[in-house]
């Protein structure tokens, strides 16, 4: 197993030895003096940190924007980094850069190298992007200056100064590349005494170093993560450290998204980002649920697995994936076991996976409700975490609610099945007055408490509420449907 | 000007045209030094600062031995290490660097810890004894006037008789207007170093829109004379106004530390402690009172401004001046009194931010206007129309609305462009269909007055060096926090030197090369120092011109792009080119012509009697108006912003392009004030809602698809610099037309939304909505 992390800097092979805990933004202002990437928050929500990782999936080199104060440097390994020094050739600017400038759109200048990478990660995935993922991939990068007009103008500018899609790519992305290819990936473990960090390449490999380090997984000590995104916060903001993380963003086969027989199977590893555009074709209302979470430097290292494991009342995943009673499969060294969502939380926090478990897979139903939606309610519309959410999936034949499923998130200590709704909603008419009788139930179902977010009596309002939302969403697509035919 | 029109290739960066940032090159490639990459001495210390978890209290313990004995640790610092004076209020006495005796606010400094790394500092941190009798804080307006509690005078503003009028009067209101406080989220959080130098001086590299303040502050702490503290200072990630006062502290505080350590030492404060120490915008609760006619003109107003300063004063006695100059907005009324009270509470001090009072203040009335509006069932635009100033009317306080025409101008051209009256209908239509989301519309006009309330601050000062190759270095009074003031004064400077902007070069502003400046605030650093710049740029100029006529007999040099050309049938003669500027610049120095000079500049002709309410605070106003579409769900309370109209009075833009940025990043800030920005305290006094994860600055989803920004022709401003008209604050205010979009849509459900106060979040929307239910 190695101890030092391997990888390439703006095309440049490093090879590094850091802690477990050591994040991308800590390795570059400290160890390299690398100081274009900034703290804006140092918990992942202004985008002033944001670089640019190259990974191999599938066979070829994937950009993404992640944010450098949740990132771990053990991640590194075998990866490309690439910060706004590696942009520019001498004094010749990229056309990133040069588009930025000629737009107008850095004012004082903190935010620009953050907002210049999530739109190279941008470019380097998406030749012709449109106003829309354009919005995608900036909605994490604060800017408290410009008001965001004129970068919204960048597009406009960079199309006037390029003409091949390639001039996107830095001049050593193609050498880079090819090395990564050539990448030969073993397990990393490092560990000072206090903090331990392990990277398995397989679950096999998972297994066996858990066999052999009890006395690092025992008890509370161990953490899985992914990205991090919110274990990192924890270990940074809250002084919540762990004696072993286990990385488990290498494993290959945690990261398959498959569809057989009405099941929709997405792996333990599969970050958000992908899930919007793989699970589209198969279940766009879950890839919808998924695009209203977060920011692309969050998406693209966070996971399904880690929504769900991490346990707020208010994740975003879990109502839908309760509505269609999704199924978890988890992993360990005891073999595997199978939870449905409905029965994975105890208690606020409190899940059903030992803490030497990691989730493997979550499958999903697909295709046995007629009508599925969700809705979220948060101050800010993008990138803030909900006060209220719910989701439902509804079976409807001539008019009449055979099968109904209701879930909500933000009204109690974990997200709530709604049984008694669910069963007053099947075998009533959809119709407005099902939906306004329905309130009266939900709200027995569930005593929503106050907090920074929202008050007791405005999440009750909006539970109940949000069953007319659902039942407009259902009348404006029946509108929408009559206008396609 | 139509923002497709502003897309110029800009010459030679002259006055008028929009160069590129003269710092451009440097943010996009991200080498843009920031305090924090400041390259680090090996023998750096890193500075905790502990502050009081308690709102207000007698310190009874506080020991600091277990910490200095900890590893790493160079040095733990409370108020008895102070060898000057524990005093860093800036207009009152009444602000210690370091708690003494007693804790005020939940966020004040009460000890340093200096240690080899962050970690060791904060381990430190962890062992300092640190008891507190606790007393009952006092939190609200209500309760600080119910105690008479005031950081400053309470103050007062009168014309004509309200009360003769309210006694009879066709039509009357009272009632209570709020608006909560703001958190800046400059994304550079507050951060100093300090430099210990090898005569006992001492530099300081402070993020602080005010350097003056810095050295003043940090000479007083350190009982040295302000000589031997030099503050430099290059940009800011962001300041808006989060840095023209709270940035003290922190200077003081690194300062304090590189002098009993003689090691440099830097603070760099997490996004957490920023937003939990320093202090925000105002939060206002006022109450008014009005009478009107049957047509909506307003016959007497009466409001009592009360904000909410927290512990100690800072600049809310200014901020509170500034709101009551602005009380009227852009509204004639005949009989008006304004009091301001600024109430004294247990919660960090507020302080200046973009508008500085000025938005608190315009906010009551424009309220007003709403309510006014609504009752009469009258159009809220024509009832601003109504009650708009003309030319030659007075502003309460005494001075005559220079130009007061334009805000006419404007609204009648805004009224158009925005299609008001289409979308007025169209609106109602869509109202009339949906019982699930209302459409609002809102129109906020401003009047924004530019110099500093305070006379004496009016000042700028300058220093230009020409070198003998003809490039020329620039130190101006004012700070760069991304405003581009930089820009503009390279532009200045380029202008009236007569050479192209590369040559300009905009140095740090330091204490030893301007002093004595005023902080960058009011709007007013570009006009200041613009003025100074162009004062030493000039009588450098003078010279020249004199060695031109010298050396050219009967040749008038014109000076543009490099070049110097004479004047041949009454025209410049670009095809001749007398003598470029760098060979007239070499011949100068061997004639013993001084190429340097130091410029400065004096507002003239302001002055207010503050116990009087009389006076002529400002050079000039700014005038412009916003109009703005919002979507309101009734079901969740949440507003979509649909459209921005606005139309910008910037006399002669210096730089177009600037000022459109400067216009789209304040009314977005003005947003987010308006809907989502809500500060969230518990009941002791500390605030809640202390990181991005719960305090939500707009992001690239909340700007509307149409979103117009146009600056209006044919205004002027003869005294301005380059007749130009300062840009900064007054944009801010237009974001207060989404919240009358908001209360619009909101009245369309049968009552007007009297107690929706700022910020106008889902929840207190949908409270809102349920109260119009029940009633």
């Amino acid at each position: 197993m190695k101890k030092t992390i391997r990888f390439f800097l703006n095309g440049k092979l490093k090879e590094i030895s850091v802690n477990g805990e050591t994040t991308v933004l800590e390795l570059l202002r400290s160890r390299f003096q690398l100081n274009g990437i900034k703290e804006g928050c140092g918990e992942g929500d202004c985008g002033a940190c944001t670089v640019v990782i190259g990974e191999v999936r599938e066979g070829k080199v994937h950009y993404k924007s992640v944010a450098g104060c949740l990132y771990l440097a053990a991640k590194l390994e075998g990866k490309h980094l690439i910060t706004i020094e590696g942009l520019a050739q001498k004094e010749k600017l990229h056309p990133i850069q040069e588009a930025v400038l000629n737009a107008h759109a850095t004012q004082c200048g903190f935010c620009t190298p953050g907002v210049i990478l999530s739109i190279l990660a941008l470019y380097l995935e998406r030749p012709n992007p449109g106003r829309e993922e354009f919005r995608r991939y900036l909605e994490g990068n604060l800017c408290r200056c410009t008001g965001y007009a004129s970068i919204r103008k960048v597009p406009e500018y960079l199309k006037d100064l390029i003409i091949d899609s390639e001039e996107i790519r830095p001049s050593y992305l193609e050498e880079t590349e090819e090395k990564q290819l050539a990448f030969v990936h073993e397990d990393i473990f490092i560990d000072d005494g206090a903090h331990a960090y392990y990277s398995p390449v397989s679950e096999d490999h998972l297994e066996a170093f858990i066999r052999d380090h009890e006395e690092l997984v025992s008890g509370q000590n161990l953490r899985f993560l992914n990205g991090g995104s919110d274990v990192v916060v924890g270990i940074k903001k809250r002084n919540q450290h762990y004696r072993l993380l286990v990385d488990i963003s290498r494993i290959s086969s945690l990261q398959n998204i498959s569809y057989r027989d009405n099941q929709l199977t997405i792996g333990g590893g599969v970050t958000l980002s992908d899930i919007i555009d793989r699970v589209n074709p198969f279940f766009p209302q879950f890839s919808d649920v998924v695009s209203g979470m977060c920011s692309e430097q969050v998406r693209s290292s966070a996971t399904l697995a880690g929504n769900l494991v991490n346990a707020s009342p208010v994740a975003d995943t879990v109502p839908l994936l309760m509505a269609v009673n999704a199924v978890v499969h988890l992993n360990g060294c005891n073999g595997t076991r199978n939870v449905p969502v409905r029965e994975f939380y105890h208690g606020y926090k409190q899940t059903e996976n030992k803490s030497d478990e990691w989730v493997a897979s979550i499958s999903i139903p697909v295709g046995e409700y007629d009508f599925i939606h969700f809705e979220k309610v948060s101050k800010r519309k993008e990138v803030d975490i909900s006060a209220v959410n719910s989701a439902i999936a509804l079976q409807i034949s001539e008019g009449m609610i055979k099968k109904a499923s209701i879930a909500c998130g933000g009204v109690g200590p974990t997200t709530l099945y709604m049984p008694k709704t669910s069963h007053y909603l099947e075998g009533k008419p959809m119709t407005e007055e099902t939906f306004l009788g329905a309130y009266d139930i939900i709200s027995g179902e569930a005593s929503p408490i106050g907090d920074v977010r929202g008050s007791a009596d405005y999440r009750e309002a909006v539970m109940e509420n949000l069953l007319m939302k659902h039942y407009l969403a259902y009348e404006s697509s029946q509108e929408a449907e009559c206008h396609e035919e | 000007m139509k923002n497709e029109q502003i897309r110029q290739n800009n010459q030679w960066g002259q006055a008028g045209t929009s160069p590129l940032h003269v710092s451009g090159r440097d943010h996009v490639m991200g080498r843009s030094q920031f305090i924090d990459d400041i390259p680090k001495p090996g023998n750096l210390l890193y500075v905790k600062v502990m502050v009081s978890p308690f709102a207000n209290g007698r310190i009874v313990k506080l020991d600091t031995q277990k910490a200095s004995e900890m590893p790493g640790v160079a040095a733990v610092l409370t108020a008895e290490d102070i060898p000057g004076e524990n005093q860093i209020g800036g207009i009152i006495k009444d602000e210690v660097c370091l708690a003494q005796g007693h804790v005020q606010f939940v966020g004040e400094p009460v000890a340093v810890i200096a240690a080899e790394s962050i970690r060791e500092a904060e381990a430190a941190m962890e062992q300092i004894l640190f008891e507190v009798e606790e007393e009952t804080p006092v939190l609200t307006v209500r309760e600080a006037i119910k105690r008479d509690q005031y950081v400053g005078p309470v103050r007062k503003i009168e014309r004509g008789d309200v009360e003769s009028v309210f006694a009879d009067c066709p039509c009357y209101m009272e009632g209570v207007i709020r608006n909560d406080g703001q958190e800046h989220f400059y994304l550079e959080t507050q951060s100093a170093l300090a430099v210990p130098e090898d005569n006992g001086g001492i530099t300081l590299y402070s993020s602080s829109q005010n350097p003056n303040e810095i050295q003043k502050m940090a000479s007083g702490v350190l009982g040295l004379p302000q000589n031997m503290v030099t503050v430099d200072i290059k940009r800011l990630g962001g300041g808006f106004g989060g840095k023209e006062s709270q940035a003290t502290s922190w200077a003081c505080l690194a300062a304090l530390t590189a002098y009993h350590t003689g090691q440099p030492a830097l603070i760099r404060l997490t996004r957490d402690e920023d937003m939990l120490s320093t202090g925000k915008r105002h939060a206002f609760e006022s109450d008014y009172r009005v009478a009107f006619d049957k047509e909506g003109k307003i016959l007497a107003y009466s409001v009592e401004l009360n904000s909410n300063c927290g512990a100690v004063a800072d600049v809310s006695t200014s901020v509170l001046e500034r709101a009551m100059l602005h009380a009227e907005n852009s509204y004639h009324i005949e009989n008006i009194k304004i009091i301001g009270r600024p109430c004294k509470t247990n919660l960090h001090p507020a302080t200046a931010f973009r508008g500085f009072g000025g938005p608190q203040g315009i906010f009551a009335i424009e309220s007003v206007i709403e309510r006014i509006a609504y009752t009469l069932g009258l159009d809220p635009y024509d009832v601003r129309m109504k009650n708009m100033y003309h030319k030659g009317d007075l502003a309460p306080y005494g001075q005559e609305i220079h130009h007061g025409e334009d805000i006419g101008r404007i609204l009648e051209k805004l009224r158009a462009d925005s299609r008001w009256d289409e979308r007025k209908k169209e609106i109602a239509a869509f109202n009339q269909k949906n019982r699930f989301a209302k459409k609002g519309l809102g129109i906020t006009p401003v009047k924004f007055g530019i110099s500093f309330t305070a006379a004496h601050l009016n000042q700028g000062s300058a220093l230009i060096q020409v070198y003998t190759d003809g490039s020329v270095s620039v130190t101006h009074g004012a700070i760069e926090m991304g405003q581009e003031v930089n820009t503009k004064i390279a532009q200045i400077a380029a202008t009236t030197l007569g050479v192209p902007i590369g040559t300009i070069r905009i140095e740090s502003n330091n204490t030893k090369r301007v002093a004595n400046t005023s902080a960058t605030a009011a709007s007013s650093g570009c006009d200041l120092n613009g003025h100074a710049v162009e004062n030493a740029a000039l009588k450098i100029l003078g010279r020249l011109k004199e060695l031109v006529s010298k050396l050219y007999p009967g040749e008038d040099g014109v000076f543009e792009n490099g070049y110097v050309y004479g004047v041949h049938e009454g025209k410049t003669d670009y095809e001749n080119p007398l003598i470029s500027f760098k060979e007239l610049v070499q011949k100068a120095y061997f004639e013993r012509i001084d190429l340097c000079d130091h410029g400065y500049y004096a507002t003239p002709g302001i002055y207010f009697d503050r116990d009087k309410g009389e006076g002529h605070p400002f050079l000039y106003y700014v005038f412009g108006a916003a109009v703005t579409e919002v979507t309101v769900d009734l079901l969740t309370g949440r507003t979509t912003l649909d459209s921005a109209h606005i139309l910008h009075d910037c006399a002669s833009s210096i730089n177009p392009m600037v000022d459109i940025g400067q216009i789209q990043g304040a009314f977005i800030q003005g947003v987010g004030w308006v809907t989502t920005e809500e500060l969230v305290y518990q009941d002791k006094g500390r605030l809640l809602s202390s990181s991005p994860a719960t305090y939500k600055i707009p992001t690239i989803g909340d700007i509307p698809e149409e979103f117009h920004i146009e600056l209006m022709e044919g205004c002027m401003n003869e005294l301005g610099i380059k007749r130009s008209k300062a840009i900064g604050e007054p944009p801010f205010i237009y974001g207060e037309s989404v919240f009358f979009a908001i209360t619009n849509a909101l009245s369309s459900l049968g009552i007007y939304p009297d107690e929706l106060s700022i910020p106008a979040t889902p929840e207190k929307i949908w409270r809102v909505i349920k109260r119009n239910k029940e009633q």
